[in-house]
């Protein structure tokens, strides 16, 4: 029975497993939460099992061991009622390519929707608007760009209006503009639609997620909101560029009660300090002070770090943390 | 008035799009002209041609004889044959292109979607490869020959014949669900086709005349008003099984396909 309506949690995996003949293993014990109307960003290099999790949410694969449910309905056993829900953009998307993208669009919709005729084809032509393909909507999709099947297949996802969108590396094949334009329209849909997308461009993720999960090698080694994953360990860090002899600046810095680490690597002409605070007021209002103070060196640039998800993604592939 | 959301449930959920899908790449593309002008030019064109060749030596009784013949033994043969070509690739080609995978992320049935491909294949393929040059053929008939064969034996041998191409095409079906490439489908479907011209010479009779390949020979014979040799009713029960058999192995292995 679903829990549509009442549960903020839309898909739920529990143990969710994939292996193949050869004992290769694809996926092992996923457990995941998304939240309604959250954009879920799917992280991992390939082969990590992004895709696999889609076919198994999706029903196109069966499950080895674990289950997932979306909405509460079974993606195994109720496979029909989970996808009348969700619009489903493929990673590299096939269409027939007979058919105008006005003709995929009314072949998409009458899945989801009985009639009236001239409602429906007004809402094909509100969804070809809204991808910009109108101008192309009656031409064969053989001779679509790679871009204009890209839009197409965002309208086909999402011209049944569904509760819950899934993208497999939509921007991936597109230019920069192609890229802003599919991530702007996934920010439009968020109001009425929770998005779960998987990618590999970590900037995409940054920029429009607001969860994050990292994959690799099958496991999920990582999942939290995009800014306590940014925020790496819990501690803020500083990021200090000094040249001089910075030996009792650094003595100094390191005593502060407040500092839990100084990281000093060499930069061009001096040295770059990492320095880790448990106090960020105490850090704001005295840190640069104390370094100031010593006149054998000269602070270049100071400020705190910000951290890109490139650090905390790689740190984490690599099986470290983030710094 | 806003869209009315589809409550459909059930294996056949999204048949009727998906049929008319199928039915569209047929009628909705140059397709069935393409196949209109190649059946009417190789089985009608080809006794067209031979009736005039043969009109001034002949009389028409055998003249018709002829045509008979040619339709239903070389016509059968070529109209088999393209049923395979057309079939081969139904489920494999929509496989390994991606848009099969695409089509079943929707609320719709694996079963939907291999049946839909059955009925809309023989149905369009039936009617252009088989029908329309059947009357065509009987208006050579009537044109080059002056007399028509008696029409319940004609029509009972077409739709023997239509049996018997129906068989081949949920043959090539199935087997599109069992292999990932059209060679094997194709090459096995053929190869059925050949045994039964092999076979004979090995097994006893009963089998080859229960099998379907007898009944390309009975629709021939039907239609010549020649003695049909074995009681119809059994290869035409005995293939009628086997499409329902193999329309059954194939709904079960397409539902344990993974994309």
């Amino acid at each position: 029975m679903t829990t549509s309506g009442q549960s903020d949690v839309v898909i739920e995996t529990h143990g969710l497993s994939k292996s193949y003949a050869g004992g290769v293993t694809a996926l092992a014990g996923l457990d995941l939460a998304v939240q309604r109307n959250s954009i879920f960003g799917f992280l991992g290099p390939n082969g990590a099992g992004k895709t696999t999790t889609i076919k198994l949410l999706l029903g196109l694969a069966r499950p080895t061991a674990g289950s997932a449910t979306l909405f509460g309905f079974d993606s195994e056993r109720d496979t029909l009622e989970v996808r009348r829900r969700i619009g489903y953009l493929a990673q590299d998307p096939r269409y027939y390519d007979y058919m105008t993208a006005r003709e995929t669009l009314r072949f998409t919709a009458k899945f989801f929707f009985t009639g009236p005729a001239p409602e429906l084809e007004q809402h094909i032509r509100e969804t070809l608007e809204l991808v910009g393909l109108s101008d192309k909507a009656d031409r064969a999709i053989k001779g679509f760009s790679g871009g204009e099947r890209q839009r197409l297949g965002i309208a086909q996802a999402q011209i049944s209006r569904p509760e819950l969108l899934i993208l497999d590396e939509p921007a991936a094949s597109l230019d920069p503009m192609g890229r802003r334009d599919v991530l702007e329209v996934m920010a439009r849909l968020r109001s009425h639609t929770t998005i779960f997308y998987s990618t590999h461009i970590l900037e995409d993720v940054q920029r429009v997620s607001d969860t994050v999960a990292i994959l690799n090698g099958g496991k999920l080694i990582a999942i939290a909101p995009i800014g306590e994953l940014l925020a790496g360990t819990g501690h803020t860090t500083y990021l200090v560029e000094l040249a001089g002899s910075p030996e009792s600046a650094r003595r100094r810095v390191a005593g502060l009660p407040w500092v839990v680490s100084v990281d000093e690597t060499a930069a061009k002409d001096g040295v770059s300090w990492h320095v880790a605070v448990s106090d960020d007021p105490a850090a704001d209002a005295g840190l640069l002070r104390t370094i100031l103070a010593d006149d054998s060196v000269m602070v270049r640039s100071f400020g705190r770090r910000r951290y890109q998800l490139e650090d905390v993604f790689m740190n984490l592939i690599e099986g470290g943390t983030a710094k | 008035m806003s869209l009315i959301a589809s409550k459909a449930a059930g294996w056949s959920t999204g048949f009727g799009n998906l049929l008319d899908k199928e039915l569209g790449s047929w009628w909705r593309t140059r397709r069935w002209l393409v196949h209109l002008l190649l059946w009417l030019g190789v089985i009608t064109g080809f006794i067209l041609l031979v009736s005039l060749e043969s009109r001034g030596e002949s009389t028409p009784a055998r003249g018709l004889d002829e045509v008979m013949n040619i339709f239903f033994q070389a016509g059968g043969f070529f109209s088999l044959v393209g049923a395979v070509l057309v079939t081969q690739g139904a489920i494999v080609g929509e496989r390994s292109y991606g848009t099969a995978a695409w089509v079943l992320t929707k609320p719709t049935t694996r079963k939907a979607f291999v049946l839909s491909k059955f009925v809309g294949i023989t149905g369009t393929f039936l009617l252009l490869s088989l029908v329309i040059p059947a009357v065509a053929t009987l208006i050579v008939c009537q044109v080059v020959w002056g007399l028509l064969p008696g029409l319940a034996h004609f029509g009972e041998a077409v739709g023997i014949l239509a049996l018997h191409q129906t068989f081949y095409i949920a043959l090539t079906l199935m087997l599109g669900t069992l292999f990932p490439t059209r060679g094997p489908v194709g090459g096995l479907a053929l190869g059925f086709w050949v045994a039964g011209n092999i076979l004979p010479n090995f097994v006893p009779q009963w089998v080859t005349i229960a099998m379907p390949w007898s009944l390309a020979r009975a629709a021939s014979a039907i239609a010549l008003w020649q003695p049909v040799g074995v009681p119809l009713w059994i290869p035409a029960t005995v293939t009628a099984v086997l499409i329902v058999v193999m329309l059954l192995v194939a709904l079960w292995r397409f539902e344990r396909e993974e994309f």
